[in-house]
């Protein structure tokens, strides 16, 4: 079959970003026709391997143009303020991605970001199967941007969630009129680096931003070194909150305990030299560096953010839940992990096994039943598949 | 401790700032004796190519004065085992008229019986590189010399000394 996903900015870094490839890679495996629509590029070359088979497309190339500021260049029209993309949706990158949907010829289409999916709703052509992902979740949303969710994904084929939390809220606000469906992502190989619990570190990944809620993991890490100074927090990635952290880390003195590392391209062999991993996001759509962490083996102490890690994490079996920003609680889970090693073994295989579920392979099939079953729907003559409900829960 | 041709240094596990002072923890490497007087000394690095007009105005006038400028130390470090500990107090990290920032390069070292040792400070096992991951607050100084001082880690991952005059 042909697909076509569209990204924002496939050569940027991010979850989304790299979820995304993931599927495209594995659905071109598979042997399906793969395209990856960049709606804006701005770099040469992608931060994630793309397969030779997926065929790369530019919609706006802004490589050696001046990055749009906030407030400045005409601001399109059409995708409501609120997403959190909005500036990069100029004039000129709607008018060229409405284009690009209107040349498209058939297969489906999967777009990945609210705005996309508005825009995908309103101006793809009915001889396309239109999906669209949600990476992020419906509650999260401002009310201008659901307001437009509300009004326009029921033009859609689908609304694929994350996490069974979020299709369930869909079902609830779109009142059954479009087909929903959930699909978490797919880890890029179920062969990762197992760490052996056995260096005093633990660590955590994501954009530097509040988000990821980094500023309320520092303070938990200063009581985890207040019982266990031998310990240390490592935190991969890069964001404009890095500064404030910094600062964060100076007032609470734990410059010889927490350190920022910076973005890696080798995400797995770092958290396999890790012992337990750390998650303090406000919110999540689906957390893969959660499952990224499980597959390398590492035991995990995460807040119960209101969707994702609840999905992938059963307290005592795979990881340590804590209350949503409970920072004692976090210090606390932490120090249990850190102070008894066969738990730490025992949550950690609990976790690889947990990983299983999320190959590329299980999640490629779950894709493929529901295109198969899309394009089956629009086949004329063929019954209408059922809105909410479905095989894939 | 990294081998090839870098020359030897004494690994640093904990660096502090805070409470006035800079206070260095580490190991010396197996091969220098422990059982000498160690001191840590801070050794001043040129400076860079002034930017500004006051900077260029200055600058014959700061080379002049740091040609006769002792700078603050030796200090004295403690040795236990392998394990050293020393301590700079910021205070003594101020600048004298006309000099407006200053960077210096730590040092252990040890003048025995005629025989001189020197190791740098640096940090080189584990997490690369320390120059980004690892940052240190600023302490400032108040008083009739306004000032702020911190460690901080170099590319080479070694450990440095600047201080700055303030407004």
């Amino acid at each position: 079959m042909k697909i076509t996903y569209v990204l924002l900015h496939a050569y940027g870094m991010g979850g989304t970003i790299r979820t995304v490839i993931n599927q495209a890679n594995a659905m071109a495996a598979a042997g399906h026709e793969v395209g990856l629509a960049s709606v804006v590029r701005r770099r040469a070359d992608s931060h994630f391997a793309v397969d030779s088979r997926v065929e790369m497309i530019d919609v706006v190339d802004l490589r050696g143009k001046a990055p749009v500021l906030p407030g400045h260049g005409e601001p399109g029209v059409q995708v409501p303020v609120g997403e959190a993309a909005k500036d990069v949706f100029t004039r000129g990158v709607e008018d060229g991605f409405v284009e690009f949907l209107q040349g498209l010829d058939g297969g489906v289409l999967v777009t990945t970001r609210p705005g996309l999916n508005l825009l995908a709703a309103r101006h793809a052509p009915e001889r396309l199967v239109r999906v669209a992902q949600d990476h992020m979740h419906l509650g999260r949303y401002k009310p201008g941007v659901r307001a437009a969710i509300l009004e326009d994904y029921p033009r859609l084929d689908a609304v694929v969630s994350l996490t069974r939390k979020d299709r369930a809220e869909y079902d609830q606000a779109l009142g059954g009129r479009v087909r929903t469906a959930h699909i978490p992502n797919p880890l890029h190989s179920l062969s990762a680096p197992q760490t052996d619990h056995s260096s005093k570190v633990v660590v955590t990944a994501g954009r530097l931003t509040g988000q990821k809620g980094f500023d309320l993991l520092i303070p938990a890490f200063a009581q985890v070194v207040h019982r266990h100074p031998d310990w240390r927090l490592y935190v991969y990635g890069s964001g404009k909150a890095e500064r404030r952290l910094r600062k964060l880390i100076h007032e609470h003195h734990l410059y010889n305990h927490v350190f920022l590392m910076g973005p890696t391209k080798h995400l797995d062999r770092e958290l396999s030299k890790s012992s337990i991993y750390a998650l303090s996001s406000r919110f999540e759509g689906f957390p893969m560096i959660l499952l990224e962490a499980l597959n390398c083996g590492l035991p995990v102490a995460s807040f119960d953010c209101p969707t994702g890690p609840g999905e992938i994490i059963v307290t005592g079996e795979n990881g340590l839940l804590v209350p949503h920003q409970d920072g004692d609680g976090l210090a606390a889970a932490l120090c249990r992990l850190i102070e008894d090693a066969p738990l730490r073994r025992r949550l950690g295989d609990a976790g690889r096994e947990t990983a299983t579920r999320y190959g590329p392979d299980v999640i490629r099939s779950r894709w493929e039943a529901l295109f198969a079953e899309l394009i089956e729907a629009k086949t004329p003559g063929a019954q209408a598949p059922p809105k909410s409900a479905g095989v894939h829960t | 401790m990294k081998t090839g041709t870098r020359p030897p240094h004494a690994e640093l596990d904990e660096v502090w700032a805070r409470d006035e002072e800079i206070r260095l923890i580490g190991s010396l490497p197996p091969s220098v004796p422990a059982d000498r007087l160690w001191r840590v000394r801070l050794t001043l690095r040129a400076p860079g190519r002034p930017v500004s007009v006051r900077g260029r105005v200055l600058r014959p006038f700061q080379s002049m004065r740091r040609a006769f400028w002792r700078g603050p130390g030796p200090f004295i470090a403690t040795v236990s085992g392998t394990r050293f500990e020393a301590t700079v107090p910021v205070e003594l990290l101020t600048l004298p008229i006309p000099i407006l920032a200053a960077c210096w390069d730590v040092h252990l070292v040890s003048e025995d019986e005629g025989e001189s040792l020197e190791l740098r400070l640096g940090r080189h096992c584990g997490v690369p590189p320390k120059a980004q991951s690892i940052t240190f607050p600023w302490q400032r100084v108040e008083g009739w010399q306004r000032f702020k001082a911190r460690p901080c880690y170099r590319a080479d991952n070694d450990l440095s000394v600047e201080s700055r005059r303030t407004r």
